[in-house]
């Protein structure tokens, strides 16, 4: 088997290099602010948590020419960030419908499609934090089950199951 | 069924989800990450630059500590010329050791150590 050596983004990271880290946000920024838009349900709290990854990466460059896998560690970086901005602003992150709901623009005319995909977000918006979180990472921030397994610390399948109970509680949301 | 197979209903919910529209950050949100990137890459090589410079300084101190200790532990021998000698004799002590320097020239070496003596405690 052919032995791939370090990511040279990653070497690039390690060494500071400014440009680095405008591929690293083209490769993930977006998906990052979805995902912590996912978790926050504030744009301007999902953009302070995608900033404060980003200040942590900076931070800790010189670990990342080790980092087997750049996803799952940028995501273990958001959890935190998402926390901390949970934390900052003295709110639950996105617990309530309202949350998830200002995530979407009211002044939007989005017809019966805009109706389904606003009841769709304040559904997940009342899904619980670790079930949430789960959904989130698979569909907005595009991570396998292994990378969500390596985020939260539990088996691929532990996450796949996670997910699977998780979108059934959202069925249930939807149909109430 | 695999874990990570869906049942249909929830392969559904799955796309319809992966289908909404999503929005993204707003204008002008990587260039803020991009500049506050490199305002922290910036501080954090002039903190390193002083630093850099803040370890010489203290070296040279630590140096410049050490010599004066060797200095002043040093026996130079110039304990003969103590400033109550008179230069000529010191001159002529000068010249039987190095009998081929001029006079003019012992007189000089001999006025050197005598200054020397006195800055020796």
């Amino acid at each position: 088997m052919e032995e791939t050596g370090p990511d040279p983004l990653q070497l690039a990271l390690a060494a500071g290099d400014p440009h680095a880290f405008e591929v690293l946000y083209d490769r993930f920024g977006v998906r990052l602010y979805r995902a912590a838009l996912g978790m926050l349900g504030r744009a301007e709290d999902a953009e302070d948590a995608v900033q404060d990854v980003f200040t942590a990466v900076v931070r800790s460059r010189a670990s990342l020419a080790g980092v087997e896998d750049l996803t799952p560690y940028l995501y273990v970086a958001l959890r935190r960030a998402v926390g901390r901005v949970a934390r900052r602003q003295r709110r639950q992150p996105a617990s309530s419908t309202e949350a998830a709901a200002s995530a979407v623009d009211p002044s939007e005319n989005r017809g019966t499609a805009g109706c389904r995909d606003e009841r769709l977000d304040r559904a997940l918006g009342a899904l619980p934090v670790k079930q949430r979180e789960v959904v989130v990472m698979k569909i907005d921030g595009e991570l396998t089950f292994a990378q969500i397994g390596q985020v939260l610390n539990v088996s691929p399948n532990t996450a796949a199951s996670r997910y699977r109970y998780a979108l059934g509680k959202l069925k249930t949301l939807l149909q109430e | 069924m695999e874990p990570t197979e869906l049942p249909a209903e929830l392969e559904r919910l799955e796309l319809e989800l992966s289908r909404r529209p999503r929005p993204g950050p707003s204008d002008g949100f990587r260039e803020r990450v991009v500049a506050s990137v490199d305002v922290q890459l910036r501080r954090e090589s002039q903190q390193s630059g002083w630093g850099w410079v803040a370890a010489l300084a203290a070296g040279v101190v630590l140096w410049m500590n050490l010599s004066m200790s060797a200095t002043l532990a040093t026996d130079f021998g110039l304990e003969d010329a103590s400033p109550g000698r008179p230069i000529e004799e010191l001159a002529a002590e000068i010249r039987t050791v190095l009998p081929e320097i001029t006079e003019e020239e012992a007189l000089l070496h001999a006025i050197s150590a005598q200054a020397a003596a006195d800055l020796v405690p």
